[in-house]
């Protein structure tokens, strides 16, 4: 059975590397400020849980997703590609054909770096609607913005694609004086502790008068 | 003065959304139905809580947003 915020969680599949934490913070933000909860398979440090069953939990919840298939390339040590975000929107695709109701409504955005690398190594996806974001925060922010407004069909008021991206900028400005509030380092923050961070900057800045939600 | 429409209850648009996918339905109800479905207030997004796994407290990171928001 699915959780009750089945409909405002956002899968996220993406790269957890260094390089491309602007990106993943570009993404939190965006996913927050539009009224969705990101998941990922970051938020549990359990290594008791089986990591693939995990990500199927998250998938499960999850009735949107976001998957970043550019740090599909070659490992430079092992000279293999590197195939968990294609695995993970193939398991993402798979609840979305084969399971029940709620399941078929899953709705996915896929992202790349440039447009139409995938056809070189996923050319199957080709009927899917796949965007890239040129590995810039404020195209990403536009790109995840857009597609959750259309997915709410208009009918939810989040701000434009400009705006989030100034706000976006604002947070990166205030997060190292917000680290030295909580008494951390910016390199040394988890997902989670980002998420927070972003999440209670938000709550605090909301743009519009807003409804605050403290679960 | 001037009086504002009621935002419809969720029957009545349920019910205009039904009207609207009947492929039997005549061309005047289907636009009564779309004009019912037009009043649909859209609602302000509600920023979500993060999980409460981390290093940080929630009252310790609205604490720390407070602070930076203030000095501007």
């Amino acid at each position: 059975m699915s959780s009750a915020n089945y409909s405002l969680n956002v899968f996220i599949n993406c790269p957890f590397d260094n390089e491309y934490r602007p990106l993943m913070d570009a993404l939190v933000f965006s996913i927050y400020d539009c009224g969705h909860k990101p998941r990922c398979a970051l938020e549990e440090h359990n290594s008791g849980n089986v990591r693939v069953d995990k990500i199927k939990k998250l998938i499960l919840n999850s009735k949107f997703g976001i998957h970043d298939i550019s740090r599909t390339e070659l490992d430079s040590k092992s000279g293999f590609p590197r195939f968990n975000m294609p695995l993970e929107l193939g398991v993402f695709l798979g609840a979305q054909f084969f399971g029940n109701k709620q399941q078929k409504n899953k709705n996915c955005l896929i992202i790349d770096s440039e447009n139409y690398r995938y056809q070189s190594f996923i050319s199957d996806i080709a009927g899917q609607d796949i965007r890239a974001h040129n590995s810039n925060p404020e195209q990403l922010i536009k790109l995840v913005r857009d597609w959750l407004h259309d997915a709410n069909g208009g009918s939810i008021i989040i701000p434009g694609a400009k705006v989030m991206a100034s706000r976006f900028n604002q947070f990166k400005h205030d997060l190292p004086k917000m680290c030295e509030e909580v008494k951390k380092e910016v390199d040394e923050l988890t997902f989670v502790d980002r998420a927070m961070l972003i999440s209670s900057w938000l709550t605090e800045n909301p743009q519009f008068p807003t409804k605050k939600n403290n679960n | 003065m001037k009086h504002h429409n009621k935002t419809p209850t969720k029957n009545i648009l349920n019910k205009a959304g039904k009207t609207l996918s009947n492929p039997n339905t005549s061309a005047s109800k289907k636009s009564a139905a779309g004009k019912i479905l037009s009043q649909k207030a859209a609602k302000i997004r509600t920023i979500q809580s993060a999980p409460k796994v981390g290093s940080i407290s929630r009252s310790d990171a609205k604490r720390a947003a407070r602070v930076v928001l203030k000095k501007k």
